[in-house]
C-alpha cells in the first residue's frame, strides 16, 4: 500500500479514537433518544419479532426500526463476547466515528487519486462537524449508518454515469452498500439521499439530454432498488404491511401535514441560510438556551469569525476548478449544497415555500418533518469535498511556488487542518455535548452512571417468567418524561431497555386511550380504592408492582407523586406482599395471584356502553370476562349486545365538572370577500363540501359553518368598508343559510347519538348567540342601509328561533348538585340502576340522592340498598333508547359551614350580619380569610361561589386563594380585583387542589405606599365609615362526577376459567389448552389489540382475522367470541411475523446469491480468464 | 488637485453615461420588470406571500445577470460572494438577525447564479 494511504488512514483512525475521551468513571450513554440499552442481547432478541411487550401491554414494532437489525446485532454480538457495557459502547462508538471517514476517503481517493490532500481532508471534515456532533449526543447509529453509506452509493452512481463501471457491478455494489448501511430502516433518514440521487439524475439529463441517459437512470434505479428491496425484505415487507394499515393514523397523531409543518417550523428556527452556510443551524442550539456550548458560537468573536472560513473555502472551489472531470463534479457539489439547503432550512427560510408546498401537497413528504436532521447530511457531504478541494488547490499552489518546503509540507498541512477541525469542534475533547441541558435544577445528560441495583434488577427480571406483568410506580407526570435521580431522562421507560418483560406505565409511547386508563388505575391506588385498583389490575393482567424510589419525583417539570406515598400504601395493605428489594427499587406481588392473568376463557361476555373506568368495582362485574365496548365499535354492537351475558350501561355525566362546553364562535378575517374576483372559488369549495356531507352530523356542521361564514363576511365588508354594494346580497345569503339550517335543526330526531346531539346542540346554540350579537352590531352601524336592516331584522328573528330549538335539545349539568346524563341504550328493557357511592361528593347524606328521567317526569327513585359501595335504586323498565337522566347529589354541602373566618387585625370596618360580610372605609387594605383543610388532591375539584356588590364606583373587592405558607406578594393583589358591580353579582371560582389546605381571601382595596405615607388611604369623596362592599352566600362545595350504572343480566353466569394451561414461547405466539365446553366461549388475551392476532387450531384451521368474533376488549385487549365454543390446543399467533420470516428468508437467500455471485466473478476473473 | 478630481468625476460620468447609452434598452427592461413585480405584490394572493420583496430581488437579479452578461461575470459574482461572507463576520458578531437573514439569502442567490453561469460558460466542456 502506498505510504500516502497508510498516512491518511492512520490519521483517520487516530481521529477515530476520539470517542475514548468521552468515557470516564464507568459512565455510559443512555437515555433521551439514544437507542442504547442495558441488555443488548435481550434487546436484539426482541427485535427478531414484530410484536413486543417491552413498552407495556404490547405493540407492533414494525415501524420501530426493525431495519436496525445489523446495528443492534453488532451491539448484541459485543455483549455476547462478554464485553462490559462501557467497553461495548467504546468499541461501537469508535467504529461509527471512523466509518464515515473511511467511506468518504474511498469515494474521494478513487475519484481524485492525484490530489494529495483532498481525500483525507474531506474525510476529516465529513467525520467531524456539528451535524454529527448533534447526532452523537444520543449516539444516533441509524444516522451514522446512512451517513457512512451515502458516499459509497454516490461513488457507484457516478462511476456508472461517467462510464467507469458497468451496470451490474455498480448496481450490486451500490445496493450492497446502502443495504448494509441502511439507516436502520428509518425511511425519513433517506431524505438527503433521495434528493441527492434525484439531483444527479436531473444533472445528467440536463448535460446529456438523450435516450441513453434516461435508460441509464431507469436501469440504475430499478437495479439498486431491487437489490435494496431483496436485501432489506426482512424489514421492508412488515414495514409496508404496517404503513398500509397505520400511516393515516400515525399522520393524524402527528397532526396531519399541517402538524408536520408546524413541527418543522419549530425546529427550523435557527436554520436560516446564513447559519447553515456556516455549518450551524442545529435546532438544539437555538431552541435550548441552556445548551452546553452553543452560546459560545453566538457570542465569541473568534469562533464567529472562524465559522466563515467554511463557506468561503467551500465556494472558492469555483475559482480553483480547471479540468473537465473536476468541473463536472464540483459544479454538481455546489448545486447539491444549495439544493440540500433548500430542504435543510425547512419552512422558515425565504425559500421555505418549496418545503411547505411539498409537505402540504406531496403525499408522504410529511415524514421529513424534522428537516434539518433528515436532509442536512447531503449538505455536509458537499461541503466536505468542496472545502477539501479548495484547501488541496491552495496547498498544491504553495508547494508549486515554494518547492523547497519539502515533501513533508503536504503532511504538515493535513495535520494542521486536522488539528484546526478538531479544536474548532472542541466539545469533542470532553464530550460536553452529551450534557445537553444545563438549566439549573433541570440539568440533563445522556452520559450517566447506572446504579448497580438497576443492573441487578435487570438480571433478575430476565430470569423470571416473561408472562408476569408489573406496574411501575410512581406514575409519570403529564409531561410523560421518565427521569431518575441518577440522571436517566427519556420518553422511553427504563425497563424497556433492560428486559423483554412487560411493565405497565403511563408512558407517552402508549396510545392515549391506554394511558388514560392506566392513569386512572394509579389514582385508584393512591386513593386506596383497592376494589377498583384490583379490578384494573385484573383487566390489565398485572401481577405485581415495582416501586422505584429513585424517581426524580420532585422536579418542577416532570415531578410526580412521592414514591414514599406509594410505599406506605403498599406496605400497610394486605393486598400486596414485598417480594424483593434492589437498592432503591422494591418488587411487590399482588396477593392471591396463582398464575399470570394473560389469558382467560369464560362463558361470560360483557357488553359495556360507556367508559371502562366507570365499571370497576361494580359488584356484578367480572374483570376476567372480555368486555365489548359498545361506543368504540358501533357497527358490531347489535350483534354483541344480543350475545352478551350481561349489559352494562355507564353513561358519562355531561359537564359535571362545570367547566362549560366553550364551543363559541370567534371572529376571523376572511381573505376573500364577496365582490372579489376570486370569490367564486369560495362558492365552488362550499359546494364541494356540501356534496361530501352525507350524514346528519356533517350536514349540520356544513349549514352552521356557512351561516357563520356569511355573517362574518358581512361584518368584514362593513368593518373594512370594502365592496359595500355586495352587503345586501351577502345578508340575503345569510338569511337563506339560516333557513337551510332550520330544516336540519328543526328535525324532531337528530340522527346522531345522544352524546353527539348534546354537544352539537350546544355548539349550534353558542354559534347562533354569537351571530345574534353581530347582527345587533351591524344593525346599528351607519353604513348599513335600510334594505339591509330589514334583512338583518328578519335574520335576527330566525336566529332566535333556531337558538331556542337547539337549546331545547341541550341536557347539561348546570350546578353542583343536579347532575345530568344523556345516552342511548343498546337495548330497551328492564335495567337495575346503581350509583357508585364513592363517586358522590361525600359519603354521608346520600339517602336523598334521587334519580329521574326527562322522558318520565312522574318517576323519581331513591336508593333502596347499598351493595359493596354501590347504591342500588332497583329495576327500571325503559321503553325508549335515548334517555335523559337526572341525578341529585344530596351529599353536596357547603364546606365553609362551621368555619370561622379570620379577620385582619384590627378588624374595625369589617362586619358580619346574617351571613353577609361588609367592608367599610375603616377596613381598607384589610381582609377576611377562610382556612380550608382536608381537600381531596387526587382528582378532587371544588367550586367557591359567592355574591358581592360594590356600594361605590370603586373596584375594590379583591378575591384570591393561597396555599398555607405561601403569601401572595403584596403588589399582586392589584391583579385580583373583581369587576365593579352595583347590583348583586355572582362569582364562581374552581379549585383543582394540589394541596390539602387552601386559604380564601376577600380583601378591601389596596393602599399604595404614597397613600399610606400621606395618610390619604381613604378617598376624600367617601364618607368616613361608609360601607364599600358587601359579600354574601359564600360557599365552597366539592364537585362530584357520579357514576351511574344500568345493569342488565341476560344469561345465567358461571365462574369457571376454561384455560387449562398456556405458554408464550415467544412474543408473537401463545399456545393454550382449553377445557371441554359447549359454548359459547370467549377468550381474552391481554395484549394490546392488534387486528392481525389470529386464533388457529392445532390441526391447522385458522379463524380469519377480519371476522366479527375478534374484538378489542376493555378498550385495549384482544378477545374472541366463539358461539359454538372451542376446545383443545390452540395457537394464537401475530400474523405479520410471517411477513418478517418471509422477508428474512428473501434477504438471506439474496445475500448469499449476491455475495456468492460476486465471489464467483472475482475468482473467475482472477484464475480462469 | 481640484482639476484631478474634476477629471476623475468626468471619467466616472463618462463611463456611466456610456453605460446607460449602450444599455438603455436593458436598463429600461430591468426597471420595467422591477416595477411590474412590485406592482404584482398588491394583487390578491400575491399579497399573501410573505417576504415578497426577496422574490422580487431574486427575479430582478437573475434578469440582470442575463441582460448584462459581459459586465456581471462569474468571477465578479464569486468576489461578491466572498465579500458578502466577509461582511457577515461583523454583522454576525453584532447579531443583526434581519440583516443576516437578508445576507444569507443574497449569498444563496449569488452562488446559484454564479454556478449556473459557470455551467453555461463551460457547457461545451462538461457536456461532452
Amino acid at each position: 500500500m502506498k505510504r500516502r494511504i497508510i498516512f491518511d488512514l492512520s490519521l483517520i483512525l487516530i481521529l477515530g479514537l476520539i470517542p475514548l475521551l468521552w468515557f470516564s468513571d464507568g459512565k455510559i450513554i443512555l437515555g433521551h433518544d439514544a437507542g442504547l440499552t442495558l441488555d443488548p442481547e435481550a434487546n436484539f432478541a426482541d427485535r427478531l419479532f414484530v410484536w413486543t411487550q417491552r413498552f407495556g401491554i404490547g405493540t407492533d414494532q414494525s415501524f420501530a426500526l426493525l431495519g436496525a437489525f445489523l446495528i443492534h446485532g453488532i451491539e448484541a454480538f459485543l455483549a455476547w463476547l462478554g464485553f462490559t457495557l462501557d467497553a461495548q459502547q467504546k468499541i461501537q462508538f469508535v467504529f461509527w466515528f471512523v466509518l464515515p471517514g473511511l467511506t468518504m476517503y474511498f469515494l474521494v481517493y478513487k475519484t481524485w487519486p492525484e490530489r494529495r490532500c483532498l481525500p483525507v481532508i474531506a474525510s476529516i471534515l465529513y467525520m467531524i462537524n456539528y451535524y454529527l456532533i448533534q447526532a452523537w449526543f444520543i449516539a444516533e447509529r441509524t444516522k451514522f449508518s446512512i451517513y457512512a453509506g451515502f458516499p459509497l452509493l454516490l461513488y457507484f452512481l457516478f462511476s456508472y454515469f461517467l462510464g467507469r463501471m458497468g451496470l451490474l457491478r455498480s448496481v450490486v455494489f451500490a445496493g450492497l452498500a446502502i443495504s448494509i448501511l441502511n439507516g436502520g430502516g428509518s425511511f425519513p433518514l433517506y431524505g438527503g439521499l433521495i434528493i441527492t440521487v434525484l439531483l444527479v439524475y436531473v444533472y445528467f439529463i440536463l448535460l446529456h439530454f438523450e435516450k441513453k441517459t434516461l435508460v441509464k437512470i431507469v436501469y440504475f434505479s430499478v437495479g439498486v432498488s431491487l437489490v435494496y428491496l431483496l436485501l432489506n425484505a426482512y424489514w421492508v415487507i412488515p414495514y409496508v404491511f404496517y404503513i398500509l394499515g397505520f400511516y393515516g393514523r400515525d399522520l393524524a397523531l402527528a397532526g396531519g401535514p399541517e402538524g408536520a409543518l408546524g413541527w418543522a417550523g419549530y425546529i427550523s428556527q435557527g436554520a436560516t441560510l446564513f447559519n447553515l452556510f456556516r455549518g450551524q443551524g442545529i435546532p438544539d442550539w437555538y431552541l435550548n438556551q441552556y445548551h452546553a456550548f452553543s452560546q459560545n458560537f453566538f457570542t465569541n468573536p473568534v469562533l464567529i469569525a472562524l465559522s466563515f472560513i467554511y463557506p468561503i473555502l467551500a465556494y472558492l472551489s469555483l475559482f480553483f476548478v480547471k479540468d473537465k472531470k473536476t468541473k463536472l463534479l464540483i459544479y454538481f457539489l455546489i448545486i447539491l449544497s444549495l439544493v440540500s439547503l433548500v430542504f435543510t432550512s425547512g419552512p422558515k427560510s425565504q425559500i421555505g415555500i418549496i418545503y411547505k408546498i411539498l409537505t402540504l401537497y406531496l403525499p408522504g413528504f410529511a415524514i421529513f418533518r424534522s428537516a434539518y436532521y433528515k436532509f442536512g447530511y447531503a449538505f455536509f457531504f458537499a461541503y466536505a469535498i468542496l472545502i477539501g478541494f479548495s484547501l488541496d488547490s491552495i496547498f498544491s499552489r504553495i508547494q508549486a511556488k515554494l518547492p523547497n518546503l519539502g515533501i513533508f509540507f503536504a503532511r504538515i498541512a493535513i495535520v494542521a487542518v486536522a488539528s484546526f477541525v478538531f479544536f474548532y469542534h472542541y466539545p469533542l475533547i470532553d464530550g460536553s455535548f452529551f450534557d445537553y441541558s444545563r438549566e439549573p435544577s433541570k440539568e440533563l445528560t445522556t452520559r450517566i452512571k447506572v446504579p448497580e441495583y438497576v443492573l441487578d434488577f435487570g438480571k433478575w427480571i430476565n430470569r423470571e417468567n416473561p408472562n408476569v406483568r408489573y406496574l411501575i410506580v410512581p406514575e409519570l407526570s403529564e409531561s410523560g418524561y421518565v427521569a431518575y435521580k441518577w440522571k436517566y431522562w427519556s420518553v422511553a421507560p427504563l425497563n424497556s431497555l433492560m428486559s423483554r418483560h412487560s411493565f405497565v406505565q403511563n408512558s407517552l409511547l402508549l396510545p392515549i386511550s391506554e394511558r388514560v386508563l392506566i392513569s386512572k388505575m394509579y389514582q385508584n391506588l393512591l386513593k386506596e380504592d383497592f376494589e377498583s385498583f384490583l379490578d384494573f389490575a385484573e383487566v390489565f393482567a398485572i401481577d405485581g408492582i415495582v416501586l422505584q424510589k429513585d424517581f426524580d419525583w420532585k422536579n418542577i417539570s416532570w415531578g410526580t407523586t412521592n414514591p414514599r406515598t406509594y410505599e406506605e400504601i403498599l406496605e400497610r395493605n394486605s393486598n400486596f406482599k414485598l417480594e424483593k428489594i434492589f437498592g432503591e427499587w422494591k418488587v411487590y406481588s399482588i396477593v392471591g395471584r396463582k398464575k399470570p392473568q394473560r389469558i382467560t376463557a369464560t362463558t361470560r361476555l360483557s357488553f359495556l356502553q360507556g367508559d371502562l373506568k366507570n365499571i370497576l368495582s361494580f359488584p356484578h362485574f367480572d374483570p376476567r370476562a372480555p368486555i365489548f365496548m359498545g361506543e368504540l365499535d358501533r357497527k358490531n354492537s347489535p350483534y354483541f349486545v344480543s350475545k352478551a351475558s350481561e349489559v352494562f350501561v355507564a353513561p358519562e355525566c355531561f359537564n359535571c365538572d362545570l367547566k362549560g362546553p366553550g364551543l363559541g364562535l370567534t371572529f376571523y378575517d376572511p381573505k376573500v370577500l364577496p365582490g372579489s374576483f376570486f370569490y367564486p372559488i369560495i362558492s365552488i369549495q362550499e359546494q364541494d363540501i356540501k356534496r361530501k356531507s352525507n350524514d346528519f352530523k356533517s350536514l349540520l356542521n356544513y349549514y352552521l359553518t356557512i351561516s357563520d361564514r356569511r355573517i362574518i363576511e358581512a361584518k368584514s365588508v362593513v368593518e373594512r368598508e370594502l365592496n359595500l354594494d355586495h352587503l345586501q346580497g351577502t345578508l340575503n345569503r345569510h338569511r337563506k343559510s339560516l333557513a337551510d339550517l332550520k330544516k336540519i335543526v328543526g328535525l324532531k330526531e337528530w340522527k346522531i347519538t345522544g352524546k353527539e346531539e348534546n354537544t352539537s346542540a350546544e355548539t349550534v346554540a353558542a354559534h347562533l348567540l354569537q351571530q345574534a350579537t353581530w347582527i345587533e352590531e351591524l344593525y346599528i352601524n351607519p353604513l348599513v342601509k335600510s334594505e339591509s336592516k330589514k334583512i338583518l331584522a328578519d335574520s335576527y328573528e330566525k336566529v332566535l328561533v333556531l337558538e331556542f330549538l337547539a337549546r331545547k335539545k341541550v341536557w347539561i349539568t348546570k350546578d353542583a348538585s343536579n347532575k345530568r346524563f344523556i345516552f342511548d341504550l343498546p337495548k330497551i328493557g328492564e335495567y337495575d340502576v346503581f350509583v357508585k357511592k364513592g363517586s358522590l361528593a361525600h359519603s354521608g347524606g346520600f339517602e336523598k340522592s334521587d334519580i329521574s328521567l326527562a322522558e318520565r317526569p312522574d318517576l323519581k327513585v331513591i336508593p333502596k340498598e347499598e351493595i359493596e359501595g354501590w347504591l342500588r335504586y332497583g329495576p327500571l323498565k325503559i321503553d325508549n333508547k335515548r334517555l335523559r337522566l337526572s341525578l341529585t347529589d344530596s351529599t353536596v354541602k357547603n364546606l365553609l359551614t362551621g368555619i370561622k373566618p379570620n379577620l385582619s387585625s384590627p378588624s374595625k370596618g369589617i362586619e358580619e350580619k346574617g351571613g353577609t360580610y361588609s367592608f367599610t372605609t375603616d377596613s381598607i387594605d384589610r381582609c377576611i380569610s377562610f382556612n380550608i383543610s382536608n381537600l381531596e388532591t387526587i382528582g378532587g375539584r371544588y367550586m367557591i361561589s359567592f355574591q358581592y356588590r360594590n356600594l361605590t364606583d370603586r373596584k375594590d373587592l379583591s378575591f384570591y386563594l393561597t396555599t398555607p405558607g405561601k403569601k401572595l406578594p403584596k403588589l399582586e393583589v392589584l391583579g385580583t380585583f373583581l369587576p365593579n358591580s352595583r347590583k348583586w353579582s355572582s362569582e364562581e371560582r374552581f379549585i383543582d387542589p394540589k394541596n390539602q389546605k387552601v386559604n380564601i381571601f376577600f380583601c378591601n382595596g389596596f393602599s399604595t405606599l404614597s397613600e399610606k405615607l400621606s395618610g390619604e388611604e381613604v378617598s376624600p369623596s367617601l364618607i368616613p365609615g361608609q360601607t364599600l362592599i358587601e359579600i354574601r352566600e359564600i360557599k365552597l362545595v366539592k364537585i362530584s362526577s357520579p357514576i351511574v350504572m344500568l345493569y342488565k343480566k341476560q344469561k345465567e353466569l358461571e365462574d369457571i376459567d376454561y384455560v387449562k394451561s398456556f405458554e408464550k414461547p415467544n412474543p408473537v405466539l401463545y399456545t393454550i389448552e382449553i377445557k371441554e365446553n359447549e359454548g359459547p366461549l370467549s377468550i381474552s388475551v391481554r395484549e394490546s389489540y392488534g387486528k392481525y392476532w389470529q386464533v388457529c387450531e392445532v390441526k391447522g384451521k385458522c379463524y380469519p382475522f377480519e371476522e366479527q368474533s375478534h374484538f378489542a376488549s376493555s378498550e385495549y385487549g384482544n378477545a374472541w367470541y366463539f358461539e359454538n365454543g372451542i376446545q383443545g390446543k390452540l395457537k394464537i399467533y401475530y400474523l405479520p411475523q410471517t411477513m418478517f420470516i418471509i422477508g428474512m428468508f428473501i434477504s438471506t437467500v439474496s445475500l448469499v446469491i449476491i455475495i456468492g455471485g460476486v465471489c464467483f466473478l472475482v475468482l473467475r476473473k482472477r484464475y480462469f480468464s | 488637485m481640484l482639476s484631478g478630481f474634476k477629471k476623475k468625476i468626468l471619467f466616472l460620468v463618462n463611463i456611466l453615461s456610456h453605460f446607460f447609452k449602450d444599455h438603455l434598452a436593458h436598463i429600461v427592461f430591468l426597471v420595467f420588470a422591477f416595477q411590474v413585480l412590485v406592482a404584482a405584490g398588491a394583487l390578491p394572493y400575491f399579497n399573501l406571500i410573505s417576504q415578497y420583496s426577496y422574490y422580487v430581488f431574486t427575479a430582478v437579479w437573475i434578469i440582470a445577470v442575463f441582460l448584462f452578461k459581459k459586465q456581471i461575470t462569474s468571477s465578479l459574482i464569486l468576489r461578491g460572494i466572498v465579500a458578502f461572507f466577509l461582511i457577515g463576520i461583523p454583522t454576525a458578531m453584532l447579531r443583526l438577525t434581519n440583516f443576516n437573514d437578508f445576507l444569507g439569502f443574497s449569498i444563496f442567490v449569488l452562488i446559484a447564479t454564479g454556478v449556473i453561469k459557470k455551467i453555461i460558460e463551460d457547457w461545451s466542456i462538461i457536456s461532452k
